[in-house]
């Protein structure tokens, strides 16, 4: 359950982080995110934070649980800024269901159908763009 | 608003400059001590067993020798083993001479067991909180938690967009912006742990920092307050033999009392005495609170000779949350995975803090052109052994830790007289270079040693005890793996990142004398 502590933290962490314009652009190569993607990542950022949470104190109880969490979270974000740095393309796949469904079609298309693995020119694109 | 902003980004570099060697070392040393025990077991070989399963009879293995060679002494000291350390320590205070004597035995047999003489893990946690200058020590050490305090809240105002940079890192960028990203970042995400971690360490310690409560309320009197605060008992002895009752059946007493866990220390004074007095401490195995001065309700008191509990105290709400925010300060609990992510956020805040100097020196390096004056030298001298000075001289302290004789003489302050030695090398070596105007050779000459340091301790510890991270892994040495899987990943980072700065030095040096395009765009 550790694990789902993790993940649930990792996921509600890289999301807030989509909610803001500079990661939402390097992961999705988009150049804004509409305000209601924005909205929709912040609360879903928050509730997989709660969700993670939860899962803390149901594993070690009140004492422990809200320790691990407080710390997990801290751990994680550092995972995030990390991903964000050197793979932004990795935090597409969390980006996808909030890009919108005619948004979407297109950029699966782009992604060459596996959005978690980026491309050659994906990657090459990215370090243009940072440049 | 741009004016405070101002004073406190003031506050912050000068609160930074001053004291931020001075935090690093307690929180590098503080990161060390979560895992002492390991690190301990490391340095001491004949140490490295598993402590057994069930709880071993004291009667029959610390009682023989206590009676034969502390028969006089006025207090006995029993620390049963626990999974953090497997052996049997047994202890006793002269009457005559007052000097202290520890026995380390089988926890199977009660045989002696010889153990390497050296200061051990403690040697890191004893710096963590006294810096090795005694009463002083406490008080810089609590100056360090201020300024850290201070920094931090200082730090969080100065930050311009501490919510939209909140997961920056930039890797493409000029040195100084990548350090300042890393800064931030490493700041503002661990930012609730290190606050606690700050105020708690003042916490534990409140007895020295707030003596104005003992001053004002009890005249100065620290045990008048404690009386008042918790009772205890306190029986002069009478002179009357009579044998201590079986200590077995006392800790059966208090396990019953506690309802689970175990003693984790037992203190006997007046042994054989007609007011023998038995003190058990239960470990704070599973509880974040954590017995300070002994007045927690997991202090039970026995009488040694029915062996019956005598007083099993109380305490107070106010010493029930100290106990809990100093337990969540010194990680006593069995938790490994949080012990874990303590280490890795303490790790965290060594990067605040060496990457905070850095950017300091930096700058001013910038400011200033490649002519190093008097305070940039002593800037830059200050953040080298400060920083990768210290790594430095721990790591030294391993390597002659497995290097040197067994029976040398003063053997364990030869150690301390290594770590200190490496210590001061660092600093003159950064110095000189520094003269040099060669700033990154002096952090790519001294990442580089840290790193051969760390492989040669790992290196050395294969070698004189055998326990090579395989074998410890196949004989269940946890201990000895983790410090010896750290050590590795240390040699690692440190080898990667005095490569990343001999390649980045040249193009750091344009970025020096010329503005960076890069630089200024990304402001």
């Amino acid at each position: 359950v550790l694990i789902g502590v993790v993940a649930a933290a990792y996921i509600g962490l890289a999301w807030l982080a989509l909610a803001l314009p500079r990661h939402w652009r390097d992961a999705t190569g988009r150049p804004e995110s509409p305000v209601r993607a924005r909205a929709a990542l912040r609360a879903a950022g928050a509730t997989a934070l709660v969700a993670s949470f939860a899962m803390g104190i149901a594993r070690d109880g009140w004492a422990f649980g809200s320790l691990v969490w407080v710390t997990v979270i801290a751990a994680t974000a550092i995972g995030v800024a990390f991903t964000g740095a050197w793979r932004p393309r990795w935090l597409r796949v969390l980006a996808l269901p909030f890009v919108g469904a005619r948004a979407a079609r297109g950029s699966t298309n782009a992604a060459t159908g596996r959005p978690s693995t980026p491309s050659a020119a994906d990657r090459s694109g990215t370090r243009a763009r940072t440049r | 608003m741009s004016t405070l902003r101002q004073r406190l980004d003031f506050l912050h570099t000068w609160s930074g400059v001053v004291l931020g060697a001075l935090v690093f070392l307690v929180f590098v040393m503080g990161t060390l001590a979560v895992f002492d025990r390991e690190i301990d077991r490391w340095m001491k070989p004949s140490l490295r067993f598993a402590a057994p399963a069930e709880p071993i009879e004291l009667d029959r293995l610390a009682r023989p020798l206590l009676e034969r060679e502390a028969g006089n002494a006025r207090h006995w000291r029993i620390a049963p083993p626990n999974p953090r350390e497997p052996a049997l320590v047994v202890g006793w205070r002269d009457a005559g001479s007052g000097r202290d004597t520890t026995r380390h035995l089988d926890p199977r047999s009660g045989e002696p067991i010889d153990v390497r003489a050296t200061r051990g893990g403690n040697f890191f946690y004893a710096i963590h909180y006294r810096v090795h200058l005694g009463q002083f020590g406490y008080w810089l050490a609590g100056l360090a938690g201020v300024a850290l305090l201070a920094a931090l809240v200082s730090g969080v105002v100065i930050h311009r967009r501490i919510f939209t940079d909140f997961f920056t890192l930039r890797p493409r960028v000029a040195t100084r912006r990548r350090l300042l990203d890393l800064h931030n970042l490493t700041s503002v995400v661990a930012l609730p742990f290190h606050a606690f971690m700050a105020f708690s360490g003042l916490v534990v310690f409140y007895g020295i920092y707030m003596h104005a409560g003992f001053d004002t309320l009890y005249g100065g009197d620290r045990r008048a307050y404690f009386r008042e605060a918790q009772p205890r008992v306190e029986r002069p002895a009478t002179g009357t033999a009579v044998p201590l009752a079986s200590l077995d059946a006392m800790v059966a007493r208090a396990r019953a009392r506690w309802g689970s866990g175990e003693p984790e220390t037992i203190a006997i004074t007046s042994p054989g005495d007609a007011a023998a007095v038995v003190l058990m401490h239960r470990r704070a195995a599973d509880k974040l609170a954590l017995r300070q001065y002994a007045f927690t309700s997991d202090a039970i008191y026995l009488d040694g000779t029915s062996g019956e509990i005598l007083l099993a105290p109380e305490p107070s709400t106010a010493f029930r949350t100290q106990a809990v925010i100093s337990g969540i300060h010194l990680v006593q609990f069995d938790h490994w995975w949080l012990k874990w992510l303590y280490f890795a956020l303490g790790l965290l805040g060594c990067v605040m803090i060496a990457t905070g100097l850095a950017l300091w020196v930096e700058k001013r390096r910038a400011r200033h052109g490649a002519s190093a004056d008097f305070g940039y030298r002593i800037a830059y001298t200050l953040t080298i052994a400060g920083t990768i000075g210290v790594v430095i001289a721990s790591l030294a302290m391993l390597v002659a830790n497995q290097s040197l004789p067994e029976g040398l003489d003063r053997r364990a302050d030869r150690e301390v007289h290594v770590h200190f030695a490496a210590w001061i090398a660092s600093g003159i070596h950064a110095w000189r270079c520094a003269a040099r105007d060669s700033w990154a050779r002096g952090w790519v000459a001294q990442c580089g040693a840290a790193a051969l340091l760390a492989t040669l301790a790992v290196a050395l510890n294969g070698l004189t005890t055998g326990d090579h991270p395989l074998a410890a892994a196949t004989t269940g040495r946890w201990a000895v793996l983790g410090t010896d899987a750290v050590l590795l990943l240390a040699a690692i980072a440190f080898a990667s990142l005095a490569v990343g700065l001999a390649r980045t030095a040249p193009r750091a040096r344009e970025d020096a004398t010329r503005a960076s395009p890069g630089d200024r765009e990304s402001c």
